[in-house]
């Protein structure tokens, strides 16, 4: 008997341990995998949660910011309002 | 012709498309690049849910039935075959076109099982069995009368005496009935190295099943 058809006579004898799955099956294995294919991962769970508060973070920063600056402006606009010239002996000197 | 056709349809089409394909009755053999599948596979890595559930619908029966041959447990199974599409789809950008997704799938839920019968230390309980489409002449003989149920029983132990390579690659050829090429892709083995294994195994089972054999 050669290779091939011992491996026949195998194969044969085999064949009722081959399990079929049935139509149930499969669709429960669609829907799960389909389940998990549009279920959000971890990362995009925590992605999702820190976008909007990072753009808060981001806009209380650029506030803060333009604030500052703003305050910082005026400060420099005031003090250059307070600059007096005064002369002495002749020449020009300048004070807060 | 087929990819001709394809190419005129349009995305907003595709869940009909696939649909369809999966009515065509002409089985594809596993080196025959199928155009459906190709797109599937584009499709998929777009994260396009049809061409999911395509790939699912084509291999879930088949890796459900690998599953369930390993691990002889219906549950484990689904878990299984779940567990193998989920990893298949996640590494799609790895997959080459042109090759078929059904042995890279079926390759995956073999390595998950063999894995799940590792860690879980089980002897699987064998299956109900299926009547026996084979014995009818071996049945009528009385002497080598044999239940289908004990028959079975019998060539699950004696596959599963074999080490661990062997019982794999027989799994897959006499239950399965995988080519050797196919084994080859599913388990990245040569071919060669699939005989050698199958040879091995063929030894050990003749010797196991002399009583069933026909003389």
């Amino acid at each position: 008997m050669t290779e091939e058809n011992d491996l026949d006579e195998l194969r044969k004898l085999a064949r009722p341990l081959r399990a079929e799955a049935n139509e149930e099956m499969l669709l429960r294995l669609r829907l799960r995998v389909a389940d998990r294919i549009t279920r959000p991962t971890v990362l995009d769970v925590l992605v999702n949660w820190f976008r909007p508060v990072a753009l808060a973070v981001a806009a209380v920063i650029v506030i803060l910011t333009t604030l500052l600056v703003q305050q910082d402006q005026s400060q420099s606009t005031e003090m250059l309002a307070q600059i007096t010239p005064v002369s002495l002996s002749g020449e020009d000197l300048y004070r807060d | 012709m087929i990819g001709r056709e394809l190419a005129r349809v349009s995305s907003g089409t595709l869940a009909f498309v696939f649909h369809e394909a999966l009515q065509d009755p002409t089985p594809r053999a596993v080196d025959i690049e199928d155009p459906f599948e190709s797109r599937a596979i584009r499709e998929a890595r777009k994260g396009d849910p049809t061409a999911y559930d395509y790939l699912v619908t084509k291999y879930g029966r088949r890796a459900l039935g690998i599953a369930i041959g390993f691990v002889r447990n219906h549950s484990d199974a689904e878990d299984l075959s779940q567990e193998a599409f989920i990893r298949a789809f996640q590494t799609l950008g790895r997959f080459r076109d042109g090759q078929p997704f059904g042995p890279w799938v079926y390759r995956i839920v073999t390595n998950l099982a063999i894995d799940h019968l590792k860690k879980s230390r089980r002897r699987p309980v064998p299956a109900p069995i299926a009547e026996a489409e084979v014995s009818t002449s071996r049945a009528d003989d009385a002497d080598r009368a044999i239940d289908s149920r004990q028959m079975g029983a019998r060539i699950e132990r004696a596959i599963e005496s074999l080490p661990d390579m062997q019982q794999v690659v027989a799994r897959l050829s006499l239950i399965e009935e995988f080519s050797h090429r196919e084994i080859a892709a599913m388990m990245n083995l040569a071919e060669g190295t699939v005989r050698s294994h199958l040879t091995h195994a063929r030894s050990r089972l003749r010797a196991e099943l002399q009583d069933l054999r026909t003389p």
